[in-house]
């Protein structure tokens, strides 16, 4: 397929889908809602803009024909034509013609969403006015010396918050009892595959249904909702506990799929039984890791724990979300807002670097410190490889854990 | 102490150095009978001193449970002559932690292993008090056996898909599956700002891109602040920014939560990508005489581009979950709908089950199409 026929199948594409979101836009399915209709009609705009580009830039192409035939003629005949390319023997670059038109639907679809959710940008004058305002109301509640209400707005944001971090603990040691299991059956170097296919799948549904669902649907009729004594706390811990199964299964069953043979081939030599082998070769080499993973799920819960709070499973969540919470006063309170949110912040980055240090003193021992060993003013080292960055805080093989436990949380 | 082992260690290495030809000679015999107990080293005990440390942590532990504690049952120990009395659910925590120094001081655990499991068992016990755990769990059969619960589950289980497909949001002429589409543009908006942003950042935040040491500081410093408040809390403060109030609001509070949310998780991941980069190009361009934004380009860039597309994808499934939460706290899309369902809960469950298995559909739908997308791409 030569280049002209892309051009002109990218048009013909971007002109249909103009034409077919317009009239999308008239059908009696738009007549109902508002939002499909904006998300046509931006659609039709943004694909008529590429169509428009398209044109231009093809009408351009046509125009240099007589000259790429008269290229073609003289490269045919055998003489060289003008290349700069091969003045410095550099390769041509390779056509990225799909990559660019991707690129472009991604921006069609873009506008057409940015169109959809109907935004009034001109709230967004008036927003750094009041952000300032706010702010600084926000600031002095924090900076003043507590004053009675004050301390209350501090008592109350405190216990809400430790209520949080233990909705998270209880929710991670949960999910920590069942994904050690669960992780050793979903594993395939010592599950048969009569056991890990259905794991996986149960793992991967799980997986794929929300907290959010998980505490509506079962933990909060279960268990109650409201604050913790009504057991709404309790709710929130089970969701998050039944949630992080999911993740850390699969986590936990690619740390056992990728350890060292050797020490399951030596204990199955020596006559252990499975449980023994998985006792003695395996455990031994994963469980710092599983415990890293442990760590960074247990961060990742105290984060999740908010929005539970906010459908009433208790928590951070509950004190700040309508209609009983610090927003859901009519004139904010803004004072007791910064204090709450100072709190949140102080306490969520403590327990960040307390889990940090214990991860990094899991995987890597008392005695191991990575040293600085950079040249020049750039302070990095100068070994590569995984673990061999150091920004300084000393973390690196634990970062690097915690960016694969996201990625892979993803699949 | 220290004449106890060395009394201890001149067998053990007699033994070793001997071992290969006793070994030899006893194989034979062994395999027919009962096999001979062969001396191994042990572990060298973990030094006392730090184990009554840790008994003495258990104890204020213990006395601080007891201090806080809010339930008035008591235990009773009858000792011949007199009968001590405890508060029982510490007294049987107090066990528990005893009980761990005790095997881990039997199997020999190192103090530092051993402090991690007491402070697990304290963490739990505080936790679970806090919560309420065993008051809740022992409701939890009486719960399922009788009255409302049991429907409400069973409801769930029959969800009314006439509802999801047909039927307006109450009091408007906007149809559900509008507000559908509305999370799902909201999930594409924010991600597709979001994630470029956080690419924004994370080149700024590690020191391998970013124009000096104070820049990429400061910026970690902003993300952290940034990543620690809840993506509730933004959806809140922008509703305030805006001037709205939080009901009936509108997308754009959702779209700037979102934003930020992705802003934080993009750019944390990414600069440890960027962190962990390839050096070879990166001197390669210095070589080269490239400035700062030309190296980042083309020796940075390049690299974790692959991981910058697997996390906007990931990051977009956690807004369609994030967007459908949202709504809880009145911003637009279906998250609003589910929480004006869990309000008229009463009338019948159908409704928020037909919501819910929606959500679980969605969700899954998203998840196959990254993966393909991630297939295809990378």
């Amino acid at each position: 397929m030569t280049y002209g026929y892309k051009i002109a199948a990218a048009l013909a594409g971007s002109v249909l889908l103009a034409a077919g979101s317009f009239l999308l836009s008239y059908v009696p399915a738009a007549e109902s809602s508002d939002v499909f209709r904006r998300a046509m009609l931006g659609s039709a705009a943004g694909a008529a803009v590429v169509a428009c580009g398209l044109a231009i830039f093809g009408l351009a192409y046509l125009g240099t024909t007589k000259q790429r035939r008269a290229e073609t003629q003289r490269v045919a005949q055998g003489r060289e034509g003008y290349a700069p390319d091969r003045l410095d023997m550099r390769p041509v670059k390779p056509s990225k013609f799909l990559y660019n038109m991707a690129l472009i639907f991604v921006g069609v679809v873009f506008v057409s969403s940015a169109a959809g959710t109907g935004m009034t940008l001109s709230a967004l004058l008036d927003m750094p006015a009041r952000i300032w305002d706010y702010t600084t109301q926000m600031v002095a509640g924090v900076a003043q010396i507590p004053d009675e209400e004050a301390r209350d707005a501090w008592s109350s944001a405190f216990d809400a918050m430790l209520e949080s971090v233990a909705i998270a603990w209880i929710g991670t040691i949960v999910g920590a009892l069942f994904s050690l299991p669960c992780g050793i059956l979903a594993a395939r170097n010592m599950t048969p595959l009569a056991i890990y296919i259905p794991m996986r799948f149960i793992l991967s549904i799980i997986r794929a249904v929300p907290e959010l669902v998980f505490a509506v649907a079962i933990f909060i009729p279960l268990l109650g909702v409201g604050p913790a004594h009504m057991g709404g706390a309790m709710a929130g811990a089970f969701a998050l506990g039944i949630s992080s199964i999911g993740t850390l299964s699969k986590l936990i069953s690619e740390a056992i799929e990728g350890v060292d043979p050797g020490p399951l081939e030596a204990s199955r030599a020596s006559g252990a039984t499975h449980v023994q082998m998985i006792r003695w070769a395996v455990l031994p080499q994963v469980m710092p890791e599983v415990i890293a993973i442990w760590l960074y799920r247990f961060e990742v819960n105290i984060r999740a724990s908010a929005i539970l709070g906010a459908l009433g499973a208790g928590g951070i969540g509950r004190l700040i979300s309508p209609p009983n919470g610090l927003f859901g006063q009519r004139p904010y309170d803004w004072e007791a807002i910064g204090i709450t949110l100072f709190v949140i912040i102080a306490i969520t980055m403590v327990v960040d670097q307390v889990s940090g240090f214990v991860r990094h003193r899991v995987i890597h021992g008392a005695t191991v410190r990575q040293k600085r060993r950079g040249f020049g003013g750039r302070g990095r080292k100068d070994t590569g490889g995984p673990g061999g960055h150091d920004d300084g805080s000393g973390q690196g093989g634990v970062n690097l854990t915690e960016a694969r436990a996201e990625a892979t949380a993803a699949r | 102490m220290t004449s106890m082992r060395q009394q201890r260690i001149p067998p053990l290495v007699a033994k070793q150095a001997g071992s290969p030809e006793v070994t030899a000679v006893v194989e034979p015999s062994t395999s027919a009978g009962a096999p001979a107990a062969v001396q191994r080293p042990e572990r060298p005990r973990p030094p006392l001193q730090s184990y009554l440390l840790l008994a003495l942590v258990a104890v204020a532990a213990f006395a601080f449970f007891w201090w806080t504690r809010e339930d008035t049952s008591v235990l009773f120990i009858p000792l011949g002559f007199t009968t001590l009395w405890a508060p029982q659910w510490p007294l049987i925590g107090f066990a528990v932690m005893l009980a761990v120094l005790v095997l881990c001081w039997l199997t020999r655990t190192g103090a530092m292993a051993a402090f991690g499991a007491l402070a697990v068992v304290i963490m739990s016990y505080w936790a679970g008090a806090s919560i309420h755990f065993l008051d809740r769990i022992v409701e939890v059969p009486q719960r399922l056996t009788t009255g409302n619960t049991r429907d409400q589950l069973l409801g769930y289980l029959n969800p009314d898909w006439s509802y999801l497909l047909f039927s307006n949001v109450a009091g408007t002429s906007r149809p559900i599956w509008g507000e559908w589409l509305i999370t799902l543009c909201m999930a594409v908006v924010a991600t597709l700002i979001g994630c470029f942003i956080g690419l924004l950042l994370a080149m700024l935040a590690s020191p391998v891109s970013s124009p000096n040491k104070a820049t990429s500081q400061t910026v970690k410093a902003i993300n952290s602040v940034v990543r620690s408040i809840p993506d509730v809390g933004w959806a809140l403060l922008f509703a305030a920014f805006i001037g709205g109030t939080a009901y009936g609001l509108g997308a754009l509070a959702a779209v700037l939560a979102l934003i930020m949310f992705n802003i934080g998780i993009v750019a944390k991941l990414l600069g440890e990508s960027v962190d962990a980069v390839a050096l070879g190009p990166l001197e390669a361009a210095d070589a080269a005489g490239a400035n700062l934004v030309q190296r980042d380009r083309v020796a940075v860039l390049p690299a974790v581009m692959p991981s910058f597309v697997s996390y906007s994808l990931y990051v977009f499934e956690l807004n369609i979950r994030a967007s459908a939460a949202l709504g809880v706290v009145g911003v637009a899309g279906i998250g609003g709908e589910l929480s004006r369902q869990i309000g008229r809960m009463s009338q019948g469950y159908e409704n928020v089950g037909a919501i819910l298995w929606a959500l679980v559909l969605v969700v899954l739908l998203v998840d196959l199409l990254s993966m393909w997308i991630r297939r295809k791409l990378l």
